[in-house]
């Protein structure tokens, strides 16, 4: 069968890609789903704080995923949901699969928008036994939020994430005692905000450079013994403490859900985990795009809309013109920034830069280097866990051979 | 007496700093507008938007207070919530509870809910 526009994922990058591809022109679209509900994670995150960048008001997950699905709805877009995508090729063909069989859609132009997953405890190699009571956060999440289930009783969570961050409260107000959060890290990965509502307002200390060293139980958790960490992440020896729980939540960071990706051969970005985009989000196979957390992982649902919309309109531009020659500079990451997106950014319009610093400090400058031009933009606050942008001016971009952004100290 | 927290109005996250003085609050540090309000209620009043789910026949309905609630109610509002059930169809934006919180916060749906369907 073929379709103009495949659009792998019907979360939030998804949806708001299937609706900007088809304001730009595209009718022929299909969404595939996994899952029996499109929405994608935000069903789940049932929280409020979501929207205010896009719309100026604070919503919970399922209303800000709501808003976007009636725009889908209204344009009578199609997602097939309960439908898995097995495999995608350099082709453009995307390999389905649902409770009616096997088929393949023959994309004319491809967005992915797969978004992320958690990183897994198995990935931290912590001693000790293997009981019931270990749960990611997220898992915890759908757990409490969708089905209803409190997963314990008396909980540790490792990993100072937002959706760590977000578990113990929900957990705390379903009745659970949380005893503290672990980060090993100087500073948290979460938002601050996060921190002051979620852990303050209900007493829960968060221990920085600290780590879980060890879970005991055999059945079930008994207890985690944490300890302090040095410069190095190495637990201090000395500083351990046993801690009684039931519970072991973790946070401990989100990766990219590339495989189909990999697939359609692909090469992934070291630092973003994501592939390499222009400022279309075009990968480096010609009509195939990806936006939201696929791309990389997002502090903000708003900047994933955001992102989304760009690639539904570009994969729109380019089912109506086709693969055009461009001339690109690339991007790069200087002192204090982790990656920079797009890795590359084509000559003759503004671009958009979005970045992630590699600490946190007050009265940062953000230094944008594109050959002679250097512009500098002043933050209060910079912190690993907020995405931030600046947008580049063509003029500016216009001889340069790359794009370098850095964030120093203000002098 | 002088607090220092952090706003929890927006992913900004400003750092404030609020002194009670005569008659008011100073508050510093704020952004905009609505991170002074925020001191200014930390300091006299704290309130929170609640978010949780209901119980329904056939899952949960997530749901949010109409409204902030005062922070010492939230473990009052939480019981109320834990205790309601929901045995038909739900809009989203309909009022679950018209007093949530004891001082008449309603509790509203923040999504529709089919009954009979997952």
């Amino acid at each position: 069968m073929k379709k103009q526009l495949v659009i792998i994922g019907g979360g939030p990058a998804g949806l708001a890609a299937a609706v900007a591809a088809y304001d730009a022109g595209v009718r022929d679209i299909a969404v595939i789903e996994r899952e029996e509900r499109a929405g994608g994670i935000l069903k789940q995150c049932i929280h409020n704080g979501f929207g205010l960048t896009r719309f100026k008001e604070s919503m919970t997950g399922p209303e800000y995923a709501q808003r976007f699905l009636d725009e889908v709805n209204a344009r009578g877009i199609e997602i097939m949901t309960g439908t898995f995508v097995t495999g995608l090729g350099a082709d453009k063909k995307v390999t389905c699969m649902n409770e009616r069989g096997v088929f393949t859609l023959e994309a004319g132009a491809v967005i992915l928008a797969m978004g992320c997953r958690e990183r897994s405890k198995g990935a931290l190699n912590i001693a000790g036994t293997r009981p019931a009571g270990l749960f990611s956060a997220g898992t915890a999440q759908k757990y409490v939020n969708i089905y209803g289930h409190l997963p314990g009783r008396r909980v540790v969570i490792l990993g100072s994430g937002d959706i760590g961050l977000i578990m113990a409260r929900r957990m705390t107000l379903e009745g659970a005692k949380v005893e503290c959060v672990c980060e090993i890290m100087e500073h948290s990965g979460g938002l601050r905000r996060n921190i002051a509502q979620c852990l303050d307002d209900f007493g829960i200390p968060l221990y920085l450079e600290h780590t879980i060293v060890e879970i005991k139980g055999k059945e079930r958790v008994e207890s985690v013994v944490i300890a302090q960490v040095d410069k190095e992440k190495k637990p201090i020896l000395g500083t351990e403490r046993e801690i009684f729980c039931d519970t072991v939540l973790f946070s401990v960071g989100l990766i990219p859900e590339n495989e189909l990706t990999k697939g359609a051969g692909l090469a992934l970005d070291p630092h973003t985990k994501g592939c390499f985009v222009d400022e279309n989000r075009e990968t480096d196979i010609p009509g195939v795009f990806a936006c939201g957390n696929v791309l990389h992982v997002h502090d903000l649902v708003d900047f994933v809309s955001e992102e989304a919309e760009v690639a539904g309109r570009a994969a729109a531009a380019y089912l109506a013109c086709g693969e055009r020659e461009r001339a690109y500079i690339p991007t790069e990451a200087g002192e204090n920034v982790g990656y920079v997106l797009p890795q590359r950014a084509g000559k003759g319009k503004d671009v958009k830069l979005y970045f992630r610093v590699r600490s946190a400090f007050r009265n940062a400058v953000i230094r944008v280097e594109a050959g002679a031009a250097v512009k500098t933009y002043r933050r209060i606050a910079v912190a690993p866990g907020e995405m931030e942008n600046v947008t580049v001016k063509a003029a500016d971009l216009a001889d340069a051979p790359s794009v370098r952004v850095s964030v120093v100290r203000e002098a | 007496m002088k607090r220092e927290f952090v706003c929890i109005e927006c992913p900004r996250g400003c750092d404030l700093t609020a002194e009670t003085a005569q008659g008011g609050v100073i508050v510093a540090g704020n952004f905009c507008p609505r991170g002074k309000m925020y001191a200014e209620a930390e300091m006299t009043c704290p309130r929170r938007i609640v978010t949780s789910t209901v119980r329904a026949a056939h899952g949960m309905i997530p749901v949010k207070t109409g409204g902030e609630i005062r922070k010492e109610k939230i473990f009052e509002a939480m019981a109320r919530i834990r205790a309601l059930r929901v045995d038909r169809d739900v809009r989203q934006g309909e009022a679950l509870s018209a007093d949530i919180d004891g001082e008449g916060t309603p509790l509203i749906a923040a999504a529709s809910y089919r009954n009979g369907e997952r």
